[in-house]
């Protein structure tokens, strides 16, 4: 998972400069750091969202609120929902303040983060196809694929198997898209509509005994009072 | 021909107009001006003369043991015995001021710059020291915040706008002190500022005319500026990767005031990012601060060693990295109590102590949302001082939310907004906040920044609170039916079902694994329960702890060496 401390390969120089001196305070780049979210908009791929770039753009609104761009506030987080259960989105949100989340649109990006937050997947989806919510979520792209891509790693760690009922419900797919989803995943749709999901460490219940690790330098003082008897 | 007539021209109305203005001195004697001219001088004399006097009875003032001691004081420092000045610094100058000033100002600077005849960095510094005891014990002016201010500014300014390093060495606690100080004048003012109730129109007036005082860039331009100057960044880079280091230094991080400087602005400004709610900024000023390091430079003062600690954690804890903020507030917590023994006698005792409270109230609150296992001794400190909490907490609930709500309340920073507000449109910036008679408005107000923050987190919190009882039902079994569990916990099978993804999902958190950067970590799951579901069956498996080796090595080796040593006596 990518976090702020690594450079998304698509950050250029300039990016990468500007926000790592003193010159990210500088509100002049307040439309640089904007033109900069609009291509992280319009490219999907997983490395997409540069969180550090969109972190001192809300900086620069939280030193300048006269100059807060809603529509921009927006893409951040619509951005950031998708990279979810990571921290990204409420890092963000911390750097808001109460007007800003009290506008309707952003409360409509905190119901869905919400929903999504408490695993209710089918309402999530419905919540989406609301007009004003698919016209917040339109401007970024790939956004639809990359919720279902988190939902369904959820399930993953999750579930062993489930019925194709949930995951339809979860996924919001029909059944054949379901069939070329399960196949992307590599999961099996058995015949009783059960779906197998693959094993790994998270989806077994194994009983784990932690054992401490004691670096030997810790016990160097004990070792040199030894040697001296 | 006409060039000259043109000059008498223009030389006439000059001699006009000189004339004219004046008019008025016809009516004075030569005499008059200079008996005049002497008055005035006379005059001068005399309120040099009356200043004289006030500041010579103003030095009759001070007590003889602190003018001694201010005298004393001047003569060490100029010497530049940097052993005695610290030792001035931590314990005389304390002990003075709980004997002679508990309740009152120590003696004005003007008095003591005539005292010890000196105007330079001596009187800076102690103007910084006079203003943070008023700070401390007293409710300070808003004239007396704005000098403070102007104070620091000057203090930074011979530091920072020196053609070569000022030779200037002050003891490692002081200059924490500083940096701290400066910080929390800071923060206090925002407070101050934005607290707009019960301000008179002259305040107003004055919070107007100065727009730059304190002022959250100047804060912060300073702490980047002594960071830059130090070459620290460098410096602990090359300490932790291997180069250079008089190299990566320079000519100013060789020496101890810019190098300590640097690193408590570092300090310093993991502290005023976190106070602005940007908790990734807070924790990328300390890149190359290495945390398990015990020989490391925030050991040499113990406030900053804890302070270090709490906004990390703070931070941590923010982020959701609740298995990392668990570790930094029982190590800190661990090193507290260790070292109560030795503090009693530092002035900062109390300071540490509060901030060790508020930690365990953290630590209450992180142990509920990711159950986790600490030390022993800590464990035992945490029941006895939050024990009913975590109880309240871990049954969920609007109860358990209040009882978030509360500690967080208690051991929260106050934060603080980069802004100020806008004095002359009172009444309609009013408006937005809430309802209520005009003082309610602005009481909401200043507890609004404390609780925006608040509410994002406990927001968050309400989202993971699980069913009561789940953790505990799901510990009895290894394996269980969904809707048989789901009767025993009262809820539906959907429900569980949410429950289960959800607990899931925040056990997965992100975890520091060694490295420079504070930020990065890899995620892992961080739960003693591990569940699977197949279908419409849970499986269910409880980590255990294994046995502890080291302990056991610890406790034989002195037990042989007791051994050994009886038998020796008796050979």
């Amino acid at each position: 998972m990518p976090n702020t401390t690594t450079r998304p390969s698509k950050r250029s120089d300039e990016i990468n400069n500007l926000i790592n001196s003193v010159n990210r305070y500088n509100p002049k780049n307040i439309p640089v750091l904007e033109e900069y979210l609009k291509d992280q908009c319009n490219s999907y791929s997983k490395d997409s969202n540069d969180l550090a770039a969109n972190l001192a753009l809300l900086k620069l609104y939280q030193f300048n609120p006269d100059q807060i761009n809603l529509d921009a506030v927006i893409n951040v987080l619509v951005k950031a929902l998708a990279s979810l259960p990571g921290n990204d989105f409420i890092l963000c949100l911390y750097l808001l303040n109460e007007q800003v989340i009290s506008d309707e649109s952003i409360v409509k990006i905190l119901e869905l983060k919400d929903l999504l937050e408490t695993a209710h997947y089918d309402t999530f989806w419905e919540v989406l196809s609301s007009d004003l919510a698919r016209d917040l979520t339109s401007g970024v792209k790939g956004f639809d694929d990359s919720i279902r891509s988190l939902i369904a790693n959820n399930i993953g760690i999750t579930h062993q198997s489930a019925t194709s009922e949930f995951l339809q419900l979860a996924l919001n797919l029909d059944e054949m898209d379901l069939q070329d989803f399960a196949e992307q995943q590599g999961w099996i749709i058995r015949s009783d509509n059960i779906v197998t999901l693959p094993l790994h460490k998270e989806n077994i219940a194994k009983s784990v005994v932690y054992s401490e690790q004691i670096p030997f330098v810790q016990l160097t003082k004990i070792i040199g009072a030894a040697s001296e008897l | 021909m006409y060039q000259d007539n043109y000059d008498e021209y223009a030389g006439d109305i000059d001699v006009d107009v000189v004339v004219e203005s004046y008019t008025g001195a016809d009516e004075y004697e030569d005499g008059d001006i200079t008996r005049e001219i002497q008055e005035i001088q006379l005059q001068h004399q005399l309120m040099q003369q009356k200043l004289q006097e006030q500041i010579h009875m103003g030095i009759e003032t001070i007590p003889d043991q602190i003018r001694d001691f201010l005298l004393f004081f001047h003569r060490t420092f100029t010497q530049g015995n940097s052993g005695k000045v610290a030792h001035i610094y931590e314990y005389q100058f304390n002990k003075l001021s709980e004997k002679y000033f508990p309740k009152q100002s120590w003696p004005d600077p003007r008095f003591v710059s005539a005292l010890v005849n000196d105007t330079g960095i001596f009187l800076i510094l102690y103007k910084e020291m006079y203003y943070r005891h008023i700070y401390s014990k007293l409710q300070p002016t808003p004239e007396e915040r704005v000098l403070s201010f102007e104070n620091y500014c000057e203090l930074f300014n011979y530091i920072l706008n020196s053609d070569k390093p000022v030779s200037l060495e002050l003891p490692n606690q002081w200059l924490w002190d500083i940096i701290d100080e400066f910080i929390y004048q800071f923060q206090t003012f925002c407070s101050y500022r934005n607290n707009l109730s019960r301000k008179s129109p002259q305040e107003i007036e004055l919070l107007k005319n100065s727009a730059n005082v304190w002022d959250t860039i100047s804060v912060l331009n300073v702490l980047y500026s002594l960071v830059a100057k130090s070459n620290i960044s460098q410096q602990l880079d090359v300490a932790m990767n291997g180069g250079d280091l008089v190299a990566a230094a320079g000519e100013y991080g060789s020496s101890q005031l810019y190098k300590m400087l640097g690193y408590f602005s570092l300090i310093g400004l993991l502290r005023v990012h976190c106070l602005l709610g940007d908790y990734t900024l807070a924790l990328q000023s300390l890149e190359n601060i290495d945390l398990g390091n015990h020989r490391a430079l925030y050991t040499r003062v113990p406030a900053c060693h804890v302070s270090l600690y709490y906004y990390v954690g703070f931070s941590y804890m923010m982020m959701r990295r609740y298995a990392d903020a668990t570790r930094v507030f029982a190590t800190i917590l661990n090193f507290v109590s260790r070292t109560r023994q030795y503090q009693t006698k530092s002035f900062h005792f109390d300071i540490i102590n509060k901030k060790a409270d508020q930690m365990y109230a953290l630590l209450a609150m992180c142990m509920a949302l990711s159950p986790s296992r600490v030390d022993e001794q800590i464990h035992t400190q945490l029941r006895e001082k939050y024990g009913d909490q975590q109880n309240r907490m871990q049954r969920g609930g609007e109860e358990a939310i209040t009882t978030f709500q509360e500690l967080f309340m208690y051991s929260c920073p106050r934060f603080i907004s980069p802004n100020i507000p806008n004095y002359d449109n009172l009444d309609s910036d009013d408006e937005s906040y809430g309802e209520g008679g005009a003082q309610d408005k602005n009481k909401g107000k200043k507890f609004e920044l404390q609780s925006f923050q608040m509410k994002i987190f406990i927001h968050e919190v309400s989202l993971q609170l699980l069913v009561p009882s789940l953790r505990s039902f799901l510990k009895l079994y290894t394996s269980m039916k969904m809707d048989k569990l789901a009767s025993f916990l009262e809820v539906t099978p959907t429900e569980l079902h949410n429950q289960l993804l959800v607990y899931k999902m925040r056990a997965n958190q992100l975890k520091y694994n060694g490295g420079s950067s504070l930020l990065a970590g890899e995620y892992s799951t961080s739960t003693d329960l591990g569940f699977a579901i197949d279908t419409d069956v849970v499986y269910i498996a409880e980590s255990k702890v294994g046995r502890k080796y080291a302990d056991w090595f610890i406790r034989n080796s002195t037990k042989l060496l007791e051994l050994v040593s009886t038998m020796e006596s008796k050979a």
